[in-house]
């Protein structure tokens, strides 16, 4: 038998070239599995990529659950339990905490009440807060964050949440007072500081978001703020605050 | 002859490797490799926290848009986030909070539904929790914020969100990379919640350098302390 190699001048055949090539190549399902296998790599990595690039509402996935989820009640956790559903409890009616007993008037209520003078809105701050530049940058921090939105941070009532409200003609809103004007600066300090725990009107009561020291704070930054701008005009009859309308 | 040229090879190779099986050793090794190095690159890539847990975005009882509350009217997100700066829970705001202004604003919005059902019958609102770390990982928010950490740094631009995703991985390898070296996070405390302070602009510092001045200000721990892992783990 003489194969290809032996043969010193091979006559390149049509029949002798097609063998040849049979041999030196693998079988073409051979060749397809393996662009096919190739290929199917990509298809991972594209739905990793998928998974990176896009939003899921889905939570993550946990392949090691130990201890992650714990059988405790974490803060604001529901809870199936209790008739409300949370694992918080509420403290049971008529108790307190230790030391939230609220006894000092002056520094919780701001005014004192008796039965002959009825309420009397405190005029100082408490003896508690001393008036000093960290209890000032204290309340301006504090006013940023919770009245500003309305009143402003000039304090004349065109923050943001104010202007968004009027801009929607919300018919219940009730436009944020301008704290500059001379009625509020003959305010008590009491009376600013009650106004923040209870609510004005349709101001809402800060009470809950806003600690008492914060809301000394705020009174202190505000009289500061007070003493430095210059005095409003006083609210006269409802005026139209956005350019009326004209119908057409 | 032609003919009999042909019965007679193919006999023959049939007891033959084919030429191309010379390529089999060297092309079997190459998939190998390709295999060993593509199955590790899968795992990683695929159980990476990047992956799994970054762009969580839940569906909400309410589609609240911290994009209009903390962008567009610019609210603080201690307006709502009360207990950020002395509790370790950034409490999600009672229903109360949000009548704060949706009691007069949008008040007859069907949206705003579940919230005014919530607020006349009393039972809370079950919003979703987007960042939830493990119950072993004892975070402390009140810790991070009161150390000059920005909410931005690990929450990311939540006053872009229309609905709240996670912005980092918060794995524990992501926590270390900042507890090594905290310099590069800090930030004055006023700062903290604002989305879109730049130390260079604000200060003319560059982040490092601030934050290492503001890191002994402020008594940030040290780093063996804030690598240990009782600090994370009780």
């Amino acid at each position: 038998m003489t194969t290809y190699q032996d043969e010193r001048l091979p006559v390149p055949t049509p029949w002798r070239l097609i063998r040849e090539l049979k041999l030196r190549r693998p079988p073409w399902w051979m060749v397809l599995a393996l662009i096919v296998a190739v290929i199917g790599t990509w298809i991972p990595l594209a739905l990793i990529y998928q998974a990176r690039s896009k939003d899921s509402q889905l939570p993550r996935v946990h392949f090691f659950h130990d201890m992650d989820k714990q059988a405790k009640f974490t803060a604001q956790a529901a809870h199936p339990w209790f008739e409300d559903g949370r694992a918080m409890r509420q403290p049971i009616e008529g108790t307190l905490a230790r030391g939230h007993l609220h006894h000092d008037a002056h520094f919780y209520d701001g005014y004192t009440q008796d039965a002959t003078e009825g309420i009397q809105f405190v005029t100082a701050l408490p003896q508690q807060v001393a008036v000093d530049a960290t209890l000032i940058a204290r309340g301006h921090d504090r006013f940023q964050i919770y009245c500003a939105l309305c009143h402003g941070a000039s304090g004349t009532g065109d923050g943001l949440v104010n202007q968004r409200a009027l801009e929607l003609k919300e018919a219940k809103w009730v436009p944020a007072t301008n704290l500059m004007t001379q009625e509020i600066r003959d305010r008590a300090a009491g009376q600013l500081f009650q106004a923040i725990r209870d609510g004005v009107r349709n101001m809402p009561s800060y009470g809950a978001q806003i600690t008492p020291h914060d809301r000394w704070a705020i009174v202190a930054y505000l009289r500061e703020l007070q003493s430095t701008s210059p005095v409003a005009p006083p609210i006269t009859a409802p005026t139209a605050t956005a350019p009326a309308a004209t119908p057409p | 002859m032609a003919e009999s040229d042909e019965s007679e090879t193919d006999e023959s190779a049939r007891f033959m490797f084919p030429r191309w099986a010379n390529y089999l050793f060297p092309a079997a090794l190459i998939v190998a490799i390709g295999v060993l190095t593509y199955l590790p690159l899968l795992l990683t890539l695929g159980l990476s926290p990047e992956t799994r847990a970054v762009g969580y975005r839940p569906a909400q009882p309410i589609p609240f848009s911290h994009a209009v509350h903390a962008g567009k009217l610019k609210m603080d997100c201690r307006y709502c986030h009360t207990t950020v700066e002395h509790a370790a829970f950034a409490a999600i705001p009672p229903t109360q909070t949000c009548l704060n202004c949706h009691a007069s604003i949008k008040s007859e919005s069907p949206a705003l539904e579940p919230m005014r059902t919530s607020f006349e019958k009393g039972t809370p609102l079950s919003w979703i929790k987007v960042h939830d770390l493990p119950d072993f990982v004892y975070f402390n928010h009140s810790a991070h914020v009161n150390k000059g950490v920005a909410c931005v740094t690990c929450h990311g631009q939540v006053n872009e969100m229309e609905e709240v995703r996670q912005d980092q991985p918060l794995s524990m390898a992501w926590c270390l990379e900042c507890h090594r070296s905290p310099e590069k996070n800090l930030r004055p405390r006023d700062q903290v919640t604002n989305m879109s302070w730049d130390a260079l602009a604000a200060t003319g510092k560059s982040p490092l350098e601030l934050g290492t001045e503001l890191a002994a200000q402020y008594h940030v721990q040290s780093q063996p302390f804030m690598t240990s892992c009782s600090t994370c783990h009780r």
